[in-house]
């Protein structure tokens, strides 16, 4: 039976000087019990069409035509307080960001009863109990205390996990879930799909998935529509999507996601770059580390009270000891907090470490100051993560690379500096025109590739890759990846490559670290580490990863 | 030469200004990432209509800032001598105002005194009688009656005038626009007439107009009455309260100029290398912020009179000694005003030094000195230009309070507190003098008005939280 029927919905959003047409003509039906997925990179306007739904737009949205249909009753008709109501009674949502979903300064508990006392008119006792079986269902472990507890005092999983809770308070007809797992770690995410897919049995509610990852799709959902440009291009069963599709854009987004088996060959960005030339054999000998961190430790002194007295310490690194060789991909993979990323600043000295040696070609980073220092970063560079907050926005890009040459005098003269810029951009795959032009204009895989030229312009031997592709669709992942490992055979470079995406790691590491509160779990080859797992902790990691199987 | 140019302490600093000002608009026109809020700021009406009634207070002030000594009357052509009185241009457009002083206070357009005054006939009676002001309305008939179709025929007059004038300009400014509209004459007026110009140039067109026409009702009617009245001396208000403009632009401008320096190089600092640089820069803002204002401005201010008085020698005029006294001020509002400011971009700092293109900047090799100078100060520079625009105005009212209080700038200097502070007890007399006060009251409260009005302009396009640009 029909809960959700959507038909031709038409939203718009009006900016100062355009209207964006975020949803065209939308059009899907959802049953009870049923889990419908919506796909789409971003932008491809499947949070609009949810907000849509739940008639939650910002106010510079409309919608211009269509009609939701829940349960025969035309949302979009209905008036704001009864759609008060239905929000929350019969409609729930959860969303992406599980920090900022919460009011910080409400107790758990408090918050979840605000639902119960308004949607359900239960006593205050009533209510309690009821939030005490709802936090229970959702796992947490000691629902007594944790009612008493506020935001800041769990972890994120436990955030969603609570989310989850409030969402279904008033036991919703539909559940509208928006990259619900998007900001948590794998592990965490498998108990939380794990989670939504047991609640959905019990309560059967429909649930409307919105989602990048594909993977997590293909094991939760029922149905699938790929959305692309504002519009549905293709929907159907989810067996019969994965097995094939009908679309080229699906098919592409399909090839885009690295794996173990497309080791080697490059990943296909679009349908008509058919040739998948493979990458040179790269059997290289391990013979001396570029690379050997020995016994790193990083911690954080705690402090409290008026004299800001060390109390005891964080030990973000612990005891880390690792080796990068000449032309190979060290990958670090670890969940959120496990350290990776201060071993990858700490070797670039970004920050202070405790204990511990970094040798870089036989000599040791941390013992290097002032000049020693500044010349050695020639040797050494990072990629971030977030390609928004790591160019300067006030800079224009061809100063931006400029930079490094300028600073560690790679180049003196003015006008072959100008021209070492220009093949750098050709280099990372940018028009010559990008010189003049600021970050701004630029989207997130291009301004990634400006971060890459950057570093790439003072001729560094090792690149230290903090997660350059987790703020990044799958395609645009892709394009990015094939860069990284075109400038590896050409330039031979050195990358630490730190992610917690597995399916990256299989894809393009040679040498797997796996981290684990500060700890390294195990260090070997990648092949040998993900098809045979010694630690715990790896084999539990890699039994998360909603692996994407395609016949 | 027919005058000898002065340049006072202040006119110099206010002069750089002015040059800073100019300078920074042309680095922002071919910079993309200043020039895109500028223009947001000039398409809303609200900004270029205040940025106009800014732009005629600033001129007044930069006309009154170029001093010099005239030339005395009875000096022989071939040898000049100077007198020793320091003139402004404004003074000299302004002279029959400046010149014309009464015996007392007079109403506002009025042709005879406020209270009676003794008169001896010839014939030895003696009248308590009205007298007739020695200089306003003295060209009209003796009886006075045709004061008000004189005052209409002149407003009429200024009316056509700067009809005239407006018309004139704005008709020029329509036909420099033809190359960049590629439209004829004609369609170029007409396109600012129904507003469909980017910027809004006909609220410009109609504020303009409004200002022409002030001018010229003061530049009709002013030597011939005392528009707003005389104060206890005699002198015109109206000639005080523009007087006063330059003393409240300076006081606005000159603080920041003294504060902008402390609270960027001090709050970067902070902010940037934590620590000890932190502890002493908080610990510096904490004990100045705990000693009360109004106490450290008065006993600079003191000190400074002190120090006048012992040296009493190194001060050629009184307008010198104002002068410095008026600096002395500026200085010292602006170490006292600083920290605000030091702690909002030592806080931006503590966030900014966390991005990461500023790790990426120091992977590169930068010092921390082009780290500070490229990375760090032109990424918050919105929340300084957001401050001083709304510092300005709060400046301006200062001034008045502390003039008021007999701290502020030099009693003989116009300034509106100083009108404010004498017309305080000119209010209780009977019939009240009134027109001190509200002279004063105009003139500040137009700039302060429009000042605010600016700064939110400002802020909705700079503030990358409200405008959404960045």
């Amino acid at each position: 039976m029909t809960l959700l029927n959507v038909k031709n919905l038409s939203t718009e959003i009006r900016l100062a000087d355009q209207t964006i047409n975020a949803v065209k003509d939308v059009s899907f039906e959802i049953a009870r019990g049923e889990t419908f997925a919506l796909v789409g990179e971003s932008g491809s306007g499947k949070s609009i069409t949810a907000l849509s739904i739940a008639r939650l737009l910002p106010d510079a949205g409309r919608i211009t035509q269509g009609q939701v249909l829940l349960e025969g009753k035309n949302l979009l008709a209905v008036s704001e307080k009864q759609m008060r109501d239905i929000r929350g009674g019969k409609i729930s949502m959860i969303f992406q960001e599980p920090m900022t979903s919460l009011n910080p300064v409400v107790k758990i508990g408090n918050q979840i009863m605000e639902c119960l006392l308004h949607h359900e008119k239960m006593a205050k006792r009533t209510a309690r109990n009821r939030c005490m079986d709802l936090l229970q269902a959702v796992g947490l472990p000691n629902p007594r205390r944790n009612m008493q507890e506020y935001p800041h005092q769990l972890s994120g999983g436990m955030r969603q996990r609570v989310m989850i809770a409030i969402a279904l308070a008033a036991s919703p007809d539909l559940l509208i879930a928006d990259e619900p797992t998007t900001a948590l770690d794998v592990t965490i995410q498998a108990q939380v799909l794990e989670l939504l897919r047991k609640l959905q049995e019990d309560l059967k509610m429909g649930l409307l998935f919105i989602t990048h990852d594909l993977g997590v799709v293909q094991q939760t959902a029922d149905r699938i529509a790929v959305m692309r440009y504002g519009k549905i291009i293709e929907s159907g069963p989810s067996a019969q999507f994965f097995a094939t599709p009908q679309q080229e854009y699906s098919q592409q987004l399909l090839n885009a996601v690295p794996s173990l088996e497309k080791r080697g060959t490059r990943l296909s960005v679009e349908q008509n770059e058919g040739l998948r030339d493979n990458r040179p054999d790269r059997h290289l000998a391990k013979i001396e580390p570029i690379l050997d961190i020995n016994r790193l430790c990083v911690y954080f002194p705690i402090r409290r009270g008026i004299f800001k007295k060390v109390v005891g310490q964080v030990k973000a690194v612990n005891d880390v000891t690792l080796s990068l060789y000449p032309g190979r991909t060290l990958a670090l993979v670890g969940e959120s907090g496990c350290g990776k990323t201060t071993v990858g600043k700490s070797i670039l000295r970004l920050l202070n470490t405790t204990r511990g040696e970094i040798h870089y070609q036989g000599e040791n980073l941390l013992q290097l100051k002032g000049e020693h220092l500044r010349a050695k970063r020639r040797e050494l560079q990072i990629v971030f993560q977030d390609p928004y907050s790591s160019l300067n926005p006030r800079m224009l890009v061809g100063d931006i690379i400029e930079e490094g040459l300028i600073s560690l005098q790679v180049e003196r003269d003015a006008s072959k500096r100008k021209t070492m810029v220009a093949q750098l951009l050709d280099q990372v795959g940018l028009p010559k025109q990008a010189i003049t032009r600021y970050p701004h204009e630029f989207s997130g895989g291009q301004r990634q590739r400006i971060c890459i030229a950057r570093a790439l312009a003072v001729k560094p031997k090792v690149i230290v890759c903090d997660e350059p592709t987790s703020a990044l669709d799958v395609s645009v992942q892709a394009q990015v990846l094939n860069l990284l490992m075109d400038l590896q055979d050409e330039l031979d470079m050195s990358y630490l490559f730190i992610t917690h995406n597995m399916s990256v790691v299989s894809y393009m590491a040679d040498d797997v670290a796996v981290m684990y509160q500060g700890r390294i779990v195990e260090h070997g080859e990648a092949v040998q580490v993900l098809q045979n797992a010694q630690h715990d902790y790896t084999r539990k990691l890699l039994a998360a990863v909603p692996e994407l199987h395609l016949n | 030469m027919p005058f000898q140019p002065v340049i006072l302490i202040t006119d110099a600093l206010f002069l750089l200004l002015t040059i800073a000002i100019i300078t920074f608009v042309f680095v922002a026109k071919s910079k993309a990432h200043l020039r895109r809020p500028w223009t947001q700021v000039l398409t809303r009406t609200t900004g270029v209509v205040s940025l106009t009634v800014i732009m005629f207070y600033y001129s007044i002030a930069l006309l009154d800032s170029l001093h010099f000594h005239p030339k005395l009357e009875q000096s022989n052509n071939s040898e000049y001598q100077y007198s020793a009185e320091i003139l402004s241009v404004l003074d000299v457009l302004m002279t029959p105002m400046r010149k014309q002083v009464e015996k007392t206070f007079s109403a506002p357009l009025a042709t005879q005194s406020l209270s009676r005054e003794l008169i001896q006939h010839d014939d030895g009676r003696i009248d308590l009688v009205y007298k007739r002001l020695k200089y306003g309305g003295a060209h009209l008939t003796d009886s006075g009656n045709n004061k008000w179709a004189d005052i209409t025929g002149d407003v009429i007059k200024s009316f056509i005038v700067s009809l005239i004038v407006w018309s004139v300009i704005w008709v020029l400014i329509a036909m420099t626009m033809r190359k960049s509209w590629e439209l004829g004459t004609r369609q170029c007026i007409l396109k600012i007439i129904q507003g469909q110009t980017n910027v809004p140039l006909r609220a410009v067109a109609i504020t303009s107009g409004i200002l022409i026409l002030l001018v010229s009702v003061v530049a009709l009617i002013g030597p011939k009455y005392h528009l707003f009245g005389t104060d206890k001396v005699g002198q015109d208000v109206l000639y005080q309260a523009v007087k006063s403009i330059r003393t409240g632009i300076l006081i606005g401008s000159l603080t920041t100029l003294v504060m902008l320096p402390l609270a960027i190089t001090l709050g970067a600092m902070a902010g940037y290398f934590k620590g000890w640089v932190d502890d002493v820069i908080q610990y510096i803002y904490t004990t100045l912020n705990s000693i009360p204002n109004v106490l450290l401005i008065a006993a600079a201010i003191l000190l400074l009179q002190v120090y006048m008085n012992n040296n009493a020698e190194n001060f050629e005029s009184l307008t010198a000694r104002a002068d410095l006294r008026l600096l002395f001020l500026c200085l010292i509002l602006g170490i006292t005003s600083w920290t605000g400011l030091c702690r909002l971009l030592r806080a931006e700092t503590f966030k900014l030094r966390e991005m990461e293109y500023i790790q990426a900047a120091k992977t590169v090799g930068l010092t921390n000195v082009s780290i500070l100078s490229r990375h760090v100060m032109p990424n918050f520079m919105h929340i300084v230009i957001i401050s001083v625009a709304i510092d300005f105005s709060g400046l301006v009212l200062a001034e008045a309070v502390l003039s008021y209080i007999n701290i502020g700038v030099d009693p003989t200097m116009n300034s509106w507190g100083n009108m404010i502070n004498q017309a305080r007890l000119e209010m209780a007399r009977d019939p009240a003098v009134w027109w001190s006060l509200t002279a004063a009251f105009i003139f500040m409260f137009t700039l302060v008005l429009f000042a605010n009005l600016f700064a939110d302009v400002v802020r909705d396009a700079l503030d990358p939280r409200v405008s959404g640009a960045e």
